[in-house]
């Protein structure tokens, strides 16, 4: 059985979500309440605005640590999005005070302001092509364009927890990550991806 | 890599789609704002931008609810615009499913809302739109769906959007605004040079190479409305055009 959650903690879109996985078919709740994350076993943490502004309403909420328990059990997937995807690393550039993030994996958020070497446009706002490394995906097609709009990006510390990259300037940051078991990070919005974001995000339901 | 974009401009003026002539919002065109959304979305344009034009600020709840209604369908992003005055009201816009909120007057009006707005919902979700019209001093920076000149030149506008949250800009020149002779080049090449975010161009377009123009003159991103709504599959037509003549744009 398939309970699916969005984590709404006052920090982002979450009707756009909503309306694409309604969409998909599913039926999706909003949860706020840390006491209750047991009832699904597939929750989103949506976000947009600044690092810090979001660990501050997880802890703030006491989502902050009941995340980090919900997830051990791996029967529990979690699925971090744009700043959902940042929060899921240890810490960010973005951080004025340097706060730690929920270090579910092993990686930096770093400003792709320092990457810019000609015209690259930050925030980077846009259609990108992701390059596929492994993925629990089926739907997936390679060197397919996605929607992206943010000014850090994921850089993960071990080249394991990296499932697929995007370029930006002469690097290329991670833009989607993993643990290789219940937890993925996806920078892109796949809500806001048009089919085969819907695709991915159903992929995610079903297969991961 | 990064690709253009090709936006529509969808100009809603008492719940209804509308057409703009140097801003004069005069024949309906649907009647319905879902359709015109529905219609953008499965001919794969890259984004779509609703404004709200109407002259009263009472429109605001009806275009609240045009926006929560729109989004359901709509899977590219959604900017939303038209009397932003406060942010409980730029908050509910977003909480109704826009991705973006689209700010014009209110840079002028007051910019610490703009700013608070930034600092809650991040700059990637602040679009700064900028009109400009030619004046016996020259062309100056106009609000207030382009009745009032707050007598500021273009280059220094757009930084100062920059400076104070703006992640993009759109910009448009009321002169030129559904004349049918394409963008103002030349004011979309200053910004592009005078600012580091993304540039969306506005206004003018009547052939699938006035698009082209933007992209050449610096713009991110290209934007139409009238024209998109003439024929069928417009938005897939000019897609094609631009493909054909060098424009990356998005693999669909």
């Amino acid at each position: 059985m398939m309970n699916i959650a969005i984590i709404d903690y006052d920090c982002g879109n979450i009707q756009s979500l909503t309306n694409a996985i309604e969409y998909l078919g599913y039926e999706v709740n909003l949860v706020n309440n840390p006491n209750e994350l047991y009832k699904y076993n597939k929750l989103i943490l949506p976000g947009v605005g600044s690092f810090d502004s979001g660990v501050s309403s997880l802890l703030k909420t006491g989502l902050f640590d009941e995340i980090i328990n919900w997830v051990e059990n791996e029967e529990n997937k979690l699925l971090g999005i744009c700043l959902g995807m940042q929060l899921l690393c240890n810490s960010s550039e973005e951080s004025s005070k340097n706060i730690p993030g929920l270090s579910l994996i092993d990686a930096t958020v770093k400003s792709l302001s320092k990457y810019r070497s000609n015209n690259e446009k930050v925030p980077h706002i846009g259609w990108n092509n992701i390059t596929l490394k492994k993925t629990p995906f089926k739907s997936f097609i390679e060197n397919t364009d996605f929607y992206f709009v943010h000014s850090f990006a994921v850089f993960v510390n071990n080249e394991n927890l990296s499932l697929a990259k995007t370029p930006f300037s002469h690097i290329y940051f991670d833009s989607i990550i993993s643990n290789n078991r219940n937890i993925f990070g996806m920078q892109f919005h796949p809500e806001k991806s048009h089919i085969h974001g819907l695709n991915l995000l159903e992929d995610f339901f079903i297969h991961a | 890599m990064l690709k253009n974009r090709l936006i529509a401009v969808i100009i809603i003026r008492d719940g209804k789609v509308v057409q703009s002539e140097k801003f004069q919002h005069t024949n309906v065109i649907h009647y319905d704002a879902y359709h015109a959304v529905e219609s953008f979305n499965r001919w794969s344009v890259d984004e779509i931008i609703l404004l709200n034009v109407s002259k009263e600020k009472s429109s605001q709840e009806e275009f609240l609810s045009i926006v929560k209604r729109v989004s359901k369908t709509c899977f590219v992003p959604l900017a939303v615009g038209g009397f932003i005055d406060s942010i409980e009201y730029g908050s509910r816009i977003i909480k109704n499913g826009a991705d973006k909120i689209v700010i014009n007057s209110l840079w002028f009006n007051d910019v610490t809302i703009v700013r608070k707005l930034a600092n809650k919902f991040g700059s990637q979700c602040i679009v700064a739109s900028i009109d400009i019209k030619n004046t016996d001093f020259g062309d100056k920076v106009f609000i207030n769906r382009g009745e009032y000149n707050i007598e500021k030149e273009l280059g220094y506008w757009s930084e100062y959007c920059e400076k104070n949250g703006a992640g993009e800009i759109l910009f448009n020149n009321i002169d030129y605004d559904g004349n049918r002779k394409g963008y103002d080049l030349e004011s979309i090449k200053k910004i592009t040079q005078q600012v580091s975010i993304p540039v969306i161009a506005f206004g003018g377009v009547f052939t699938w190479k006035h698009l082209l123009e933007g992209f050449e003159f610096g713009a991110d991103a290209v934007a139409a409305a009238n024209i998109f709504h003439y024929k069928e599959m417009a938005t897939k037509q000019a897609r094609r055009f631009l493909l054909k003549n060098n424009v990356s744009l998005r693999d669909i």
